[in-house]
């Protein structure tokens, strides 16, 4: 009798599916249509906005909109640590070196650099003639200036520790300045090179010292193509032409870049759709498919530096044993979390760090094999599996990942619960060791090189609260072999170093290496010349109107 | 609600403070039966009965109940977790297969086939299709999207192509997966022009010669170019200068200057004795060919990589991962982790029923008994009470509940806490209202003028006057209360985001509502379905028990 209730409960659904997805069929074509519609009148919508703002201060179709995920946390580079911040800033702040798209090395407010013979000095020629947006010239005193700000600890900047390898700034020369090292550093000028090193006018380095209060986070004054108009909280932030700049050769070509921060994945992709943003950066996946069908918006993708990986913390008893952590490996199906998760964007990750990653050295993949993973449990004995606590950010990106991952390490034994967190307060849990277990983290070393991908994850000094070593990975072998790396001027030594601090990471398997992800980014056809970074920022100085 | 019924059946005739017990209640109710009087409980079946709707609804609910209880026994597969590794070999059989193993081989130039040594380069054309990578011992190919593309595989100098359709392909011709270049003669003399021979091998294992063939077939799978960079464009192995021919778009590279010269119009010339290599490459497939010049040569040159060989050369997955469509197998589909969505939404019954009836159990109880305080005693006490509880109603219910949620933590239990708080200043309020009518009946003050305890004539003579309309708004709440822990769990406040809830479920389905309806429909539908059925059931209630309940 219940059954047969049931029954007819199931068939009243079904038939509600029915007429439904019959429903849905009919509205097909007629979606098609109102997308031709939309998009037929494309034109006219950008034209009526062009006379709309006749009237203000910006000439529409000469500002750029750009929607990224989250708002910038802070505009001064010494400051922040966040892909969407470094995007805003690199219109504003140069530094002495940059990465070109190819991730090498070019200088570019300075002429020239060379190392000396051991690689503790690194002598700049900088680059003469060039004024900040606040018309202060600058000069090798401006240099040293900033980066005695940043590595002042009362200052207390978040990027402090990325710089802690500079001794001293000596100025040469009035365009001359050499940087000491307080050990034989080979990677100086890839950390010079990340944006992070923007130089700041040196007025506003003495307005904050003056007045602990001045918040140069909010006054973004460089040298750059673009000049900081304003930032209205959650809403946009605004950079303009700087008309002085020093490169006429790569002045820009817009008016203005206005940047929105929208969360909602799904909103940006409408806003995309219907033109009222022009660029579009971390797309999900499953949104690309449909909007490579789009006439006017291009969707690309290419290899990035992003890293996934759980990250367990070997203080945990149940974590100690080395065949519990490669078990772990074996028990996740990295093939089938690209297919599903990412939508095929996504390589294995192979090394603890991603392919285009200076010293990267592919490693034997741990293959799924469920019994694998199931000997080695026992090996360990730990037949009976446990139990585990997931911590992952609450975006769809990281728990979608989380979610997987615990059910498939469910079948190895381990009881896994998600927990979903903001990625700030998460951060703070994992800085403080407050109770972590599993995390999923995601790891992209700006600087490009080897050393910022395994340093701070793997290196005993980079524990809590120092840094992003937060599951207590302790090896002293990796030690050496990075110190040595870092102090070898040698190329071909150097990389034989990182392969082997990779090898032996890889062996004993601290995380559970998921996948290095595809950058998905997409923009109107209307403008060009934007790069989407290895580093995930983006670089948009080059950025203009492709019909106007 | 039967037996509630009955005991405001009882309470209508006055019984004075006496304290009676189960059997008196039994006895006297069956004697009432006898005598045929007025049976308020008959009258009220008799209402309900009328009311269709209602009754659907009640049916409904009921339906609902049971398979919440019966969840875990009758779901067809494991709520949490993925369908895959619950497959039968049958379904497994029937389905198809979503990844590969290809196993691969070296073919070397003097013909000979040996285990490759190393792993080669693997790329996929469009990964957007398929995912391909390799190991030591075999090419991975994972199926991702349905369509078709070509999966690269690179060791040096050499490229080779394999077939992969997943589920169904619009491109259904056979692809150029290698091709093979041998010397037109054993050995060339100095000074010589040097012939090549070309065949194209497709897919299906036939061998085209015939060049114009070749390059119909290359210039057909230009359609198959994903918009993704591939290997296409990533140099692979020695970098050489490369001379393009006109005809076919062959690419010749020079490995050997010393020994071979490439002129601009394609043609290659003998320069001096020795083994000269020159790479091929044509529509992104590329091979290497040793070239004799001399006699002396014959024999002399080290066997290399020239193609591979491989188990196979074509191969038919499905997409299996995520978002299957609803079919026989899994009624409602599978959702983005590939969890079977039916399954999901009877498992998740339990948890919103849970919800909707022990919070609004709780904050009824809770409101009621404040309720009946602020009404019976009224002055400070109801004024304070009173006054609390519009704090409370002046905030709407989901923020209030969010606020709980921000003071305790995320969590089912807590979510009850969270319900349970907003339904109490709501019954406390309509209790109070009915309390205070009842209060002034004259057997109340019968009941007080011959001194009866103050809680006796609370629950025993004004409790069962206000019944009716509790269970009107019990049932209206427990709608509501759903929806409400629909909504934070939506909001991911529930806690386990994994766990089979409706309104998680609607959440992680979100992004993807777009493309997919079904993950978003079915537990949408079982909410809508839920909660209508309660609110029905709630009307019917209504109208049957007090008409004048309707304003």
């Amino acid at each position: 009798m219940k059954k047969k209730k049931m029954l007819l409960f199931v068939l009243l659904l079904v038939t509600m599916l029915v007429f439904v997805s019959a429903c849905s069929d009919v509205e097909d074509p007629v979606d098609e249509e109102n997308g031709e519609e939309t998009e037929g009148t494309d034109d006219p919508v950008e034209e009526e906005e062009e006379g709309e703002d006749e009237s203000g201060m910006i000439e529409a179709g000469d500002e750029i909109v750009v929607a990224l995920e989250a708002e910038p946390t802070s505009l001064d580079p010494f400051n922040s640590t966040d892909g969407v911040s470094t995007s805003v800033q690199k219109t504003m702040f140069e530094g002495l070196l940059r990465f070109d798209e190819n991730l090498d090395i070019v200088p570019y407010l300075s002429e020239s650099y060379e190392y000396n013979d051991d690689a503790t000095e690194l002598r700049f020629t900088l680059r003469e003639g060039i004024n900040f947006h606040d018309g202060t010239e600058f000069n090798a005193e401006v240099v040293k200036a900033n980066f005695d700000f940043v590595l002042d600890e009362d200052n207390g900047l978040a990027r402090r520790s990325f710089f802690n390898f500079i001794e001293e700034v000596e100025v040469a020369d009035e365009f001359e300045i050499i940087i000491h090292a307080s050990e034989p550093n080979a990677s100086m000028a890839s950390y010079l090179a990340h944006p992070t090193a923007g130089m700041k006018s040196l007025d506003e380095l003495e307005k904050k010292m003056e007045d602990p209060d001045y918040n140069l986070d909010r006054n973004a004054i460089g040298t750059g193509p673009f000049r900081y108009v304003e930032w209205l909280d959650g809403q946009h932030v605004v950079v303009e032409k700087n008309e002085d700049y020093w490169d006429q050769d790569h002045m820009a070509q817009v008016e203005s870049i206005r940047f929105t921060s929208v969360q909602e994945a799904s909103t940006r992709v409408n806003q995309l759709k219907t033109g009222e943003v022009h660029f579009v950066d971390t797309l999900p996946t499953g949104e690309a498919d449909s909007l490579m069908d789009e006439e006017y918006v291009n969707v690309f993708s290419g290899p990035s530096m992003n890293v996934f990986y759980i990250g367990m913390n070997l203080q945990e008893e149940k974590y100690q044993d080395e065949n519990v952590r490669r078990a772990m490996n074996h028990g996740v199906d990295k093939d089938q979390l690209i297919a599903q998760v990412v939508d095929g964007f996504g390589r294995v990750a192979d090394s603890p760090i991603a392919p285009p990653v200076y010293g990267y050295s592919p490693q034997a993949v741990y293959e799924y094999d469920i019994d694998g993973a199931l000997d080695l449990m026992a090996e360990a004995g730990m037949e009976d599996g446990f139990e585990a606590t997931l911590w992952t950010r609450n975006s769809t990106e990281f728990t979608a990942i989380a979610e997987f991952v615990a059910m498939q390490l469910r079948e190895i034994g381990i009881e896994v619960d998600v927990q979903a967190y903001e990625s700030g307060t998460l951060f703070d849990m994992l800085d403080n060791n407050d109770g972590t277990d599993l995390w999923i983290g995601r790891w992209s070393p700006g600087t490009g090189e080897a050393d910022w991908g395994l340093r701070p994850n793997f290196a005993s000094d980079r524990v809590p609260p120092n840094y992003n070593n937060s599951g207590f990975y302790i090896n002293e072998e990796v030690d050496q072999l990075l110190n040595d790396a870092l102090e070898n001027p040698n190329e071909e030594e150097r990389l034989e170093l990182y392969h082997q601090a990779q090898e032996i990471i890889y062996q004993d398997a601290p995380w559970v290496f998921l996948h290095v992800v595809d950058a998905v980014a997409a923009q109107r056809t209307e403008v060009g010349g934007i790069y989407i970074m290895q580093d995930g920022s983006v670089d948009m100085n080059g950025v203009h109107f492709i019909n106007q | 609600m039967k037996n509630k019924s009955e005991k405001q059946a009882k309470s209508v005739s006055p019984l004075p403070g006496e304290r009676t017990t189960p059997g008196d209640d039994h006895r006297e109710n069956g004697g009432g039966e006898k005598e045929k009087p007025y049976s308020p409980f008959k009258d009220f079946v008799k209402k309900f009965s009328k009311q269709k709707m209602a009754l659907i609804a009640f049916f409904a609910i009921a339906i609902i109940i049971v398979v919440a209880i019966l969840a875990p026994i009758i779901v067809p597969f494991d709520p949490t977790v993925d369908v895959l590794s619950q497959y039968s070999q049958e379904d497994q059989d029937q389905l198809g297969d979503n990844r590969i193993n290809i196993g691969y081989q070296w073919v070397l130039s003097d013909g000979s086939v040996v285990e490759a040594t190393r792993v080669p380069m693997v790329d996929s054309g469009n990964r957007r299709v398929v995912n391909a990578r390799g190991s030591a011992d075999s090419i991975t190919a994972t199926a991702v999207n349905e369509g078709e593309t070509f999966v690269a595989v690179s060791h040096e100098n050499v490229t080779n192509y394999l077939r992969i359709v997943v589920t169904q392909s619009q491109f259904y011709r056979p692809i150029l997966t290698a091709v093979e270049v041998t010397p037109g003669k054993d050995y060339f003399a100095p000074g010589e022009e040097i012939t090549l021979e070309i065949k194209g091998h497709l897919s299906d294992g036939e061998v085209l010669e015939d060049r114009s063939e070749i390059a119909r077939v290359i210039e057909e799978m230009e359609e198959l170019q994903g918009s993704q960079d591939t290997t296409g464009g990533r140099i692979v192995g020695q970098q050489v200068e490369t001379v393009e021919e006109g005809v076919l778009g062959i690419i010749f590279g020079n490995m050997d200057e010393e020994i071979l010269t490439i002129e601009e119009d394609g043609r290659i010339i003998a320069a001096q004795e020795g083994v000269g290599t020159v790479q091929v490459s044509l529509g992104g497939l590329s091979t290497v060919v040793q070239i004799p010049v001399g006699p002396t040569a014959l024999g002399q040159a080290e066997p290399i990589v020239t193609a591979f060989q491989f188990q196979e050369t074509e191969a038919q997955l499905v997409d299996l991962y995520k978002h299957q469509p609803p079919s026989t197998l899994h009624f409602f589909g599978t959702d983005h982790q590939n969890r079977d969505i039916f399954s999901r939404v009877l498992v998740g019954t339990r948890q919103t029923l849970t919800i909707g009836f022990v919070s609004v159990i709780l904050g009824a109880l809770l409101g009621t008994t404040l309720g009946l305080i602020a009404g019976y005693y009224g002055g400070r006490i109801d004024s304070l009470l009173t006054r609390a509880s519009d704090v409370l109603l002046a905030f709407p219910g989901v923020l209030l509940a969010i606020a709980v949620i921000a003071i305790l933590g995320p969590g089912i239990i807590n979510i009850i806490f969270a319900v349970a708080v907003f339904t109490v200043p709501i019954f406390l309020r309509i209790v109070r209202s009915s309390a205070m009518s009842v209060k002034n009946m004259t057997y109340v003050e019968a009941a007080k003028s011959i001194g009866v305890k103050d809680y006796v004539i609370i629950f025993r003579h004004i409790l069962p006057g206000t019944l009716s309309v509790i269970i009107v708004y019990l049932t209206m709440r427990i709608g509501t209360a759903i929806i409400i822990g629909a909504v934070l769990s939506y909001l991911g406040l529930g806690g386990d985001i994994t766990a089979p809830e409706w309104g998680a479920m609607l959440n992680a389905a979100k992004d993807n509502s777009r493309n997919v309806f079904h993950p978003t429909l079915f537990p949408g539908l079982a909410i809508v379905m839920t909660v209508l059925a309660f609110n029905l059931l709630g009307d019917g209630l209504r109208d049957a028990l007090d008409p004048k309940l309707k304003d």
